[in-house]
């Protein structure tokens, strides 16, 4: 199944053989060309060069050609304030400056950036026959506000006619974009209408309602599929955003995506979204990204569900995140693992492993998802159960499932990030690599042969001479003392005469003089040890 | 650990805000500490950087690229992390776009990557005495603005009547009973006002009041209304009815007309409007089922 194959069978809620993926990479493909965003956003060689780099990267379904919420305003005469790692902001509204409603025509597929947007789309298409590329157009109502400026939600009481009448003519403006990008190549026009969040259901059916349904109708008159993008809280606003008419809604991470999903697919209707930007995508880890991806696709299920950020990805966002969840979408197994991995309560209950392997047998762990649904968890438990008799009882080894609970507060422990991974005495030794027979003999060789020179130095004994001081007890005390002055042997002698001690030994006072050696091992320091690994201390008695 | 007092600056574009910031900042409480200072506002770009009277604190714009809701948030979270790694500052004021919800910029001060370094001491809401009303049905933040706020400035109050500005009053009452309200001109507010602020979170306020609804419905009819029915309708809404405007095709005649507050006018009709009837009435403290109920009694 094509990527282009894939877009389409979800916004038709229909089930795909995995979970679409459309990074909604704008501004951030400047980043990945070192380029600052107000010179990528104005030539089509670079928004060329930026998606296809892009799509090298990130492996999408479905990608935008370009993300700019100004670029018909523009056209209009607003002014634009460039940035360096932004989108542009508007600066000026015409309506506000002595320009008439009437002034303002409908612009054409030459007109400023537009013409920008068409040429990067023709090249992109030819180059990406598989891929469904989005073309992204300005809402209705975030173009009017554009041209008015916030006067607008004043106008709305004192001439409410001439926002109506504004609204037709951002409606017309939408129609006509959208047929430019569709004829261009576009598979997808997303309409983004983020200022619908401003305003209540009421205001919505009054002033969204009718011009969006049109663009909506427009486009499927055009053969193309369409989205109706929009950020920010405008839960308030989810059904009536489906009452448009879209094939498909995208929202971001300030609406809750199971909410959406439910609003979405009762009226059958695909929706997408809602990977969060700066606190995980920017600021977060390739794991965080990875966690919040698996939930998104938790709840979103695999029919009309589309995963994607939650608006335009800001411009530093490291391209390991999003590399990390292409990962994820590609890799069932994979997801499996970070699945699992991903309950924050296993973080919580980490034990301290840092005197984990100190008893004198050597432990061999092997964490996998479960060997016998696992081809590769099986190979290298078995790759383990063929070697370990060779040591006869010095290695002794476990399997740890990690659809156990218990299991993966193990592997979180031992800060296994994958699986499966052998651990030999809890150090990670073969990361999802089956180590060939010699050299899985060797790693646990060494490892023997390390702990031998350890015990001789962390080993020390106690003589302990039991009973009364007389005659019989300082024979043989001098014998003792003999005995280890001959040897060399590094061993303290200690003299017990009080009877409770005596008892306390096992011993009454009949039996001495007794003479019972001990052994020292030091196991830890300055810590309290866990239960488990007290338990394997305990097991060489 | 030493925390930055915060003090969030809101309020609906053109209420004055940013002439209450520059009082603000004039304040003994902030002249003479270290402030920082982030103005995040929306559709006036640069315009508000070019009005805040320079002085000895450090500022950030946040205006800078794509304005929309949660695309600010990475450049709030970059100046906000900025400075506190510039570890000066004692006091940070946040003036927030008209469009900002406070919910947002409070989560945001609580990110982990700041480290519990931000504490809210209050949230201030500049309201215009004229316009509040006017905007308040039509964008949600401008009633959510009012309910987060803990002081709440009614200003540019020698543009409207005594009695307007108590119906205010009651209205913004009615959104937050909470909240101190003064009355000014000029955003001329006093320290003890904004030192005495007692800072509720937003997440608390939600649970704390139901706000009373500021609704809007439009009508379009070319049926006759006759006058009686109309006095009797506006009349039965009382002070729920806040705002009225529009053409009104009386049996006698078409009339344009406009209620602010209860008080009526009418003038010769708005020639470009449709044929029959065509308004916006604005209510307070009733739903639009029931606001739209009484206008469309006048139809039948």
């Amino acid at each position: 199944m094509t990527g282009k194959e894939r877009i389409a069978r979800a916004f038709k809620c229909e089930k795909t053989d995995r979970v679409p993926w459309v990074p909604f990479v704008g501004c951030h493909a400047a980043n990945l060309l070192n380029k600052k965003a107000s010179e990528y956003l104005k030539s089509s060689e670079l928004i060329v060069a930026g998606v296809t780099e892009a799509i090298r990267l990130y492996k999408p379904d479905g990608i935008p050609v370009a993300f700019d919420l100004q670029l018909e305003a523009e056209v209009f005469g607003c002014e634009l304030k460039w940035a360096d790692e932004n989108p542009p902001a508007v600066v000026s509204h015409p309506l506000c400056n002595g320009t008439s409603l009437e002034d303002l025509k409908i612009p054409s597929p030459e007109d400023g950036r537009i013409k920008t947007v068409i040429d990067a789309t023709i090249k992109l298409r030819k180059a990406n026959p598989d891929i469904a590329l989005y073309g992204l157009i300005t809402g209705p109502f975030t173009l009017a506000l554009h041209l008015l400026g916030t006067d607008i939600f004043m106008k709305m009481f004192d001439d409410r006619e001439y926002v109506l009448g504004l609204l037709s003519f951002c409606r017309d403006v939408c129609k006509a974009v959208s047929d430019y990008y569709i004829d261009a190549g576009c598979d997808v026009i997303a309409v983004v209408d983020p200022m619908t969040s401003q305003i209540g259901t009421d205001q919505f059916q009054e002033f969204v309602t009718p011009f969006a349904t049109e663009v909506f109708d427009e486009i499927r008159s055009k053969g193309a599929l369409s989205s109706f993008f929009v950020c920010g809280h405008a839960q308030q606003n989810i059904e009536v955003m489906c009452d448009c008419r879209p094939d498909n809604i995208s929202i971001d991470e300030n609406i809750p995506l199971d909410f959406v999903r439910q609003q979405c697919t009762s009226r059958n209707i695909s929706f997408g979204g809602n990977l969060q930007l700066t606190t995980v995508l920017l600021l977060g880890t390739p794991v965080d990204a990875q966690k919040n991806a698996i939930a998104c696709m938790e709840i979103g299920g695999d029919k009309g569900f589309i995963l994607s950020p939650g608006c335009d990805m800001p411009y530093g966002t490291p391209p390991a995140n999003v590399e990390a969840i292409v990962e994820i979408i590609n890799d069932p197994y994979k997801k499996d693992i970070v699945k699992a991995m991903a309950d924050d309560e296993v973080d919580d209950n980490r034990l301290d492993m840092r005197e984990y392997g100190q008893a004198d047998r050597v432990i061999v762990d092997i964490i996998t998802l479960d060997s016998e649904a696992c081809a590769p968890c099986q190979y290298m438990v078995d790759a383990v159960k063929k070697v370990a008799p060779e040591f006869n009882d010095i290695v002794i080894w476990h399997e740890h499932k990690i659809k156990y609970r218990e299991s993966l507060v193990f592997m979180t422990s031992l800060m296994v990030r994958n699986v499966p991974t052998i651990c030999i005495d809890g150090q990670i030794t073969f990361v999802s690599r089956i180590p060939p027979r010699d050299e899985l003999i060797r790693a646990i060789q060494e490892r023997i042969n390390e702990k031998i020179r350890m015990r001789v130095k962390q080993r020390k004994a106690t003589l302990y001479i039991l009973g009364e001081e007389n005659d019989k007890s300082s024979e043989v005390r001098e014998r003792v003392e003999l005995a280890i002055k001959e040897l060399g042997a590094d061993v303290n002698v200690k003299i017990v005469s009080d009877e409770k001690t005596i008892n306390s030994y096992g011993l009454t006072k009949s039996q001495t003089p007794a003479v019972v050696m001990a052994r020292h091992q030091l196991k830890s320091t300055r810590i309290v040890p866990e239960t488990m690994v007290i338990k394997e201390w305990l097991k060489e008695l | 650990m030493i925390t930055i007092d915060v003090y969030i600056l809101t309020g609906y574009l053109g209420a004055g805000k940013t002439t209450t910031l520059n009082n603000l900042l004039r304040m003994e409480m902030l002249a003479e500490s270290e402030s920082a200072l982030i103005i995040n506002e929306f559709g006036g770009m640069n315009v508000d950087s070019a009005i805040v009277e320079p002085g000895r604190y450090s500022m950030f714009e946040i205006n800078k690229g794509s304005v929309f809701c949660i695309c600010t948030k990475t450049d709030l979270i970059k100046a906000l992390a900025q400075i506190v790694q510039d570890g000066r500052a004692e006091t940070l004021v946040i003036e927030a776009t008209g469009i900002a919800e406070v919910g947002d910029i409070e989560s945001l001060l609580n990110e982990p990557v700041l480290c519990g370094r931000f504490k809210v001491r209050g949230c201030l809401c500049v309201v215009d005495a004229v316009n509040f009303t006017k905007a308040a049905p039509f964008l949600k933040a401008v009633s959510s603005q009012v309910r987060a706020a803990d002081g709440i400035i009614i200003n540019k109050t020698d543009m409207a009547t005594k009695e307007d500005i108590t119906r205010l009053r009651t209205v913004l009452k009615g959104i937050n009973d909470r909240a101190v309200i003064v009355s000014t001109v000029k955003g001329r507010i006093d320290q003890s006002f904004v030192k005495k602020l007692d800072h509720i979170s937003f997440e608390e306020s939600l649970a704390e009041t139901k706000p009373d609804e500021i609704t809007a419905v439009s009508f379009s009819n070319d049926s006759d209304v006759s006058r009686e029915k109309f006095t009797e309708a506006v009349d039965s809404l009382g002070d729920r009815l806040v705002r009225f405007k529009g053409n009104v095709k009386f049996s006698d005649g078409m009339r344009f007309v406009e209620i602010v507050f209860g008080r009526i006018t009418e003038a010769s009709p708005i020639a470009k409007l449709s044929k029959g009837s065509a308004f916006t009435a604005i209510g307070w403290n009733i739903s639009r089922d029931g606001l739209k109920q009484v206008f469309e009694s006048l139809f039948n």
